[in-house]
């Protein structure tokens, strides 16, 4: 029987070669090899790009492929239609020392131009760690290298070498530890030392070209699961069973679920910035022994229904004056009520049935409510109206327009809270921003109807209309998706509210321009609205040094370490508007 | 040997043989000539040949043979205006025999020169987007530095498609007599695979066996031994017509079913296993349905539909000869991923080339004779000739011919001999892979037939 052209039955026809080109236009993973004796080195009469196509085989326990070939690899494979060598596969990679640079001159080496190592994948060239809550900035190479890059030293990975560990990935952990971080309880703990200590042969190492890490350990003792991303964010599973997870930049966990924690020791959260809990159902907390808060700054409750306290006792030490304000009645419901201090006088009780135990002083004082300025003239205020205004939230509106000098003396006297004396000033809560805060972020943001990636990124988030994302905006934004301009104005309208309202709660200061709201929320809209909280532009106007907070627009022009023009012009019209 | 015309048929005229050694002057051998033996083959790429030279001069030594000197062989036929000088390489001296005291003989055998440089070179070369004929082309010109008189671009038949093509470090010939394989003819399309290169009188040739059988009939030969039809020796002696006449035959082979069937000549499978598309297909040759469409050298198929046993006709069991490759998804129209990303990709059309090379090869190996002719020196392989081979029956006229066995035929093998008395002979090898005549097909419903094929 005639067994030529039978598969299987024609000889086993194998080959060795050096992979020069793994642009697979059919995405296959396939790659150009030049097989030695089958294929000149001599590029004109075989140009790398004539290369027959040499197809992988994938080990039977995945379909995919986890790891690629690339430029200047040896491999080993075999012909599919024998010695006609026109159907290559490759069956693996051969590992080496290489001691000679590729000679791109000629075949059986690297074969990539300038553009191709332009766009290829590199490890980046330094990685520096901010300890400020703005993460890791990388420092890129422009280009990556021909292969072999690194020569008399083997093709495997230094991880599973556990050689020049410290130009490695474990080096650069093992130098930014994050180290005496305190805790609720007043001690401090350190990141793990990183527990790499492998013996060869046993560590399975995966190493991307970019620096993508995975490593499974198998070494006796030091056994481990390390997954690692080139700018320093990894999780490590110690021998000991400990699991270490460290993320450089931000993190976000998305549970569609529930979401099921116990923790059978005790729990440190240390948080250099603010923290926000937002729950839209109940929250319960149940602490088996004490409740304790220690916050350094007020402590705001607010509920939307009844505020219900229940213990065994309930002790308030307050170190001044304590307000307690009742839209309807004030029912204290006890055995004895006992009040040390001065007298107690209630509106609606003129019989001020109510007296110190203590200096027996009878209420003699009425508190003066505050004067609605819609309804009395500045310059008709009676001095103890001057007080009660000055305490007010709406203490800083002019007194320019009073001419009498005794209300400004009263005025300037009551207290000794810095007064504003911008005529223009608008108390916080009252304030909305304006149109012309509106434009003026249009035309910094620009606009674009269709979905576009960052910029800066070149990837996530993914933004539309005037510089709206999916976060900002409460629903999912997708390449390729379009709105219409009236859908544009309304996201961004809707965006800048938001803005505006969190931004509010974060002023201090009574009042504040419109000029400088608007300048506010523009900075907010541009930088987040927590990141503008902690700016050197909002600690000075919520102490009130107005051009000292305009100056300090000025300041946050970097974008990646460097000044960015465009930062700069914005916050130049910023400053502008905020002195208007 | 010298005659300026014809007077017999096997008259022919040497008009030089002269060898060139490392000395750098040409020496003429005509005289000292005992045998001159010259062969070509049809599936041979080049001419080999030999002499047997009666020396008493002592060339042996004082030429300095080194295999690496050249034969110049330059004949005629008398009567005929054409000339013919080739120039061969003298690769080898064997059978030196001392005849006595002051003679001795031995051969020296000469081949073509590009079957020298063939084996001195390999082939490692891309050759993107390229017919298989000009990739021929190149290789003869460039890579075994043959002149285009030697290899006439009309001697290359022009392949159908444009193909992607790297030459796996092959030597030349080797290259070429792979290339054969894969070319489809751009001529007769589907039926023109089984290509050939070869050498013959008219220099190189790269040619389909489908375009060699519409080749016009070189001459139409008879056998017809003198003492037949010719009692009273009365007729006038026709030299015309003795050179056609076949002085002797010898049937080398008849049809062999089993030996078709397992060739595939009649039938055959091809599973073409495509690595892109992770697909397969079964291509099946049936040789009665490609007869339809085919170039043929006789009007009639070798084969009729005579049923087996399970009421199928040899052209249909396809699994006779079972083979498996791998292809490509080169049309690219039947995958649209494959077409946007890699539209260059070339349809490598084994689908065609394997299963119709398979039967062609053995179809023209069907039935074989070897015949002797007087000396024709144009005589050349790749010619179709008419052999008329008389019916073996008594008949008071000129014999009929055979149904079956006469008929065009193709020159597949040449050897012209001459000897030390000048005779000049031709022994030819003829082929057919068809008959002028149809086959009986009998009627399969028949009663007996069953029985008969039952057992």
């Amino acid at each position: 029987m005639d067994r030529k052209n039978f598969i299987g039955l024609d000889g086993f026809v194998w080959f060795m070669g050096v992979v020069e080109n793994r642009q697979d236009p059919l995405k296959l993973g396939r790659c150009q090899v030049r097989c030695f004796g089958w294929h000149t080195d001599n590029k004109s009469l075989i140009p790398s790009a004539d290369l027959p196509w040499a197809q992988p085989m994938l080990p039977v326990n995945g379909g995919d492929l986890s790891a690629t070939l690339k430029e200047g690899d040896y491999v080993i494979g075999f012909f599919s239609d024998g010695d006609s060598a026109q159907f290559p596969i490759i069956m693996g990679a051969l590992p080496g020392v290489p001691n000679q640079a590729p000679n791109i001159g000629k075949g059986f080496s690297d074969q990539r131009n300038s553009d191709e190592l332009a766009s290829s994948p590199r490890t980046p060239d330094s990685i520096f760690f901010y300890n400020t809550g703005a993460g890791v900035q990388l420092s890129e190479k422009s280009t990556a290298s021909i292969y072999p890059n690194i020569l008399n030293e083997p093709t495997t990975s230094r991880l599973y070498r556990n050689e020049n560990i410290a130009q490695t990935s474990v080096g650069l952990k093992r130098t930014s530890q994050d180290k005496q971080v305190p805790t609720g309880f007043g001690d401090f703990w350190d990141e793990p030392y990183p527990a790499y200590n492998t013996t060869p042969p046993f560590n399975h190492v995966v190493e991307t070209e970019s620096g993508l890490v995975f490593e499974m350990d198998d070494t006796p003792g030091s056994e481990r699961i390390h997954m690692l991303h080139r700018t320093g964010t990894f999780f490590e599973m110690y021998p000991s069973g400990t699991k270490v997870e460290k993320v450089v930049k931000n993190n976000y966990q998305i549970i569609l679920g529930d979401d099921m924690i116990h923790v059978m020791g005790r729990v440190n959260i240390t948080v250099d910035g603010d923290t926000n809990i937002l729950s839209r159902g109940d929250v319960n907390l149940i602490g088996g022994n004490d409740l304790n808060a220690r916050i350094a700054g007020a402590i705001n409750l607010s509920a939307g229904e009844g505020f219900n306290i229940k213990a065994a006792s309930f002790n308030v030490d307050i170190a001044h004056g304590v307000d307690i304000k009742a839209g309807g009645n004030m029912n204290a419901d006890a055995a004895d009520i006992y009040l040390n201090s001065g007298l107690a006088t209630a509106a609606g009780i003129p019989d001020a049935p109510y007296r110190s135990n203590k200096n027996n002083v009878p209420f003699s004082e009425e508190t003066v409510p505050v004067p609605n300025l819609a309804a009395v003239a500045l310059d008709e205020l009676t001095p103890e109206q001057g007080d009660a205004l000055k305490s007010s939230p709406q203490y800083g509106v002019s007194s320019a327009n009073t001419s009498d000098p005794a209300v400004q003396q009263a005025l300037a006297n009551t207290s000794n809270l810095t007064a504003n004396t911008d005529a223009s000033c608008i108390v916080i809560s009252q304030l909305t921003p304006s149109d012309t805060c509106v434009k003026f972020i249009k035309s910094k943001e620009g606009i674009s109807l269709k979905a576009y990636v960052d910029p800066a990124t070149k990837a996530e988030p993914i933004t539309i209309g005037y510089g709206t994302t999916a976060s900002a905006l409460g629903r999912p934004v997708s390449l390729g998706d379009a709105i219409s301009q009236q859908q544009a104005d309304a996201d961004i309208a809707m965006v800048i509210g938001k803005v505006a309202n969190i931004l509010k709660t974060k002023i201090t200061a009574q009042c504040v321009t419109q000029g400088q709201f608007d300048a506010l929320v523009s900075l907010a809209y541009n930088m987040g609205v927590y990141g503008a909280a902690k700016t050197d532009v909002m600690k000075l106007t919520n102490i009130g040094d107005k051009q000292a907070a305009a100056d300090a627009f000025l300041n946050l022009v970097h974008a990646a370490g460097k000044v960015n023009n465009g930062l700069v012009n914005r916050r130049t019209a910023e400053k502008a508007l905020y002195l208007s | 040997m010298a005659a300026t015309e014809l007077l017999f048929p096997q008259d022919f005229s040497l008009d030089s043989c002269k060898i060139v050694t490392a000395l750098g002057q040409p020496y003429e051998f005509r005289a000292m000539l005992l045998i001159l033996e010259y062969f070509e083959d049809l599936y041979s790429n080049f001419i080999t040949g030999s002499i047997t030279i009666n020396d008493s001069v002592g060339y042996i030594s004082k030429l300095a043979f080194s295999g690496h000197d050249y034969l110049i062989l330059g004949y005629s036929k008398p009567g005929s205006d054409i000339k013919i000088e080739k120039t061969f390489r003298a690769y080898k001296v064997s059978n030196r025999h001392i005849v006595n005291n002051q003679n001795e003989t031995y051969t020296i055998h000469f081949c073509s020169e590009e079957a020298i440089l063939s084996e001195q070179y390999k082939v490692s070369k891309s050759y993107p987007n390229t017919k298989i004929s000009d990739i021929v082309n190149d290789i003869v010109y460039n890579q075994l530095g043959t002149s285009n008189t030697k290899f006439l671009a009309t001697n290359s038949e022009a392949t159908a498609g444009l193909r992607d093509i790297v030459i796996p470090s092959m030597k030349p010939l080797e290259a070429i007599n792979w290339l054969c394989t894969q070319a489809i003819s751009a001529t007769t399309k589907t039926t023109g695979t089984s290509y050939l290169f070869y050498e013959n009188v008219n220099g190189y040739n790269f040619k389909s066996l489908q375009s060699l059988f519409t080749s016009p009939v070189y001459g139409v030969y008879k056998y017809e031994p003198k003492n037949l039809n010719m009692p009273d020796d009365t007729r006038v002696q026709d030299l015309g017509l003795e050179a056609k006449n076949v002085i002797g035959y010898e049937m080398v082979s008849n049809f062999d079913t089993l030996d078709m069937i397992n060739s595939g000549a009649y039938a055959n499978q091809l599973v073409a296993i495509d690595l892109l598309s992770l697909s397969y297909s079964v291509n099946n040759f049936d040789y009665l349905n490609y007869f339809t469409k085919a170039q043929k050298l006789n009007p009639y198929p070798l084969l009729a539909n005579t049923e087996n046993r399970f009421n199928q006709t040899d052209s249909i069991t396809y699994q006779a000869v079972l083979k498996t490759a791998v292809t490509n998804t080169g049309d690219s129209s039947k995958n649209a991923y494959i077409k946007t990303k890699q539209p260059s990709n070339k349809d490598v059309n084994i689908e065609t080339t394997i299963p119709y090379r398979t039967a062609q090869i053995p179809q023209i190996n069907a039935i074989k004779y070897k015949i002797s002719i007087p000396g024709d020196p144009f005589m050349t392989v790749g010619n179709v000739i008419t052999f008329n081979l008389p019916e073996l029956t008594r008949t008071t006229d000129d014999k009929a011919s055979d149904a079956y066995y006469s008929g065009n035929y193709l020159v597949t093998a040449i050897k012209h001999t001459i000897d030390v008395e000048g005779k000049f002979m031709t022994i030819m090898e003829i082929s057919k892979e068809s008959v002028p005549n149809q086959y009986i097909n009998p009627d399969n419903s028949l009663q007996a037939w069953k029985l008969i094929r039952g057992r």
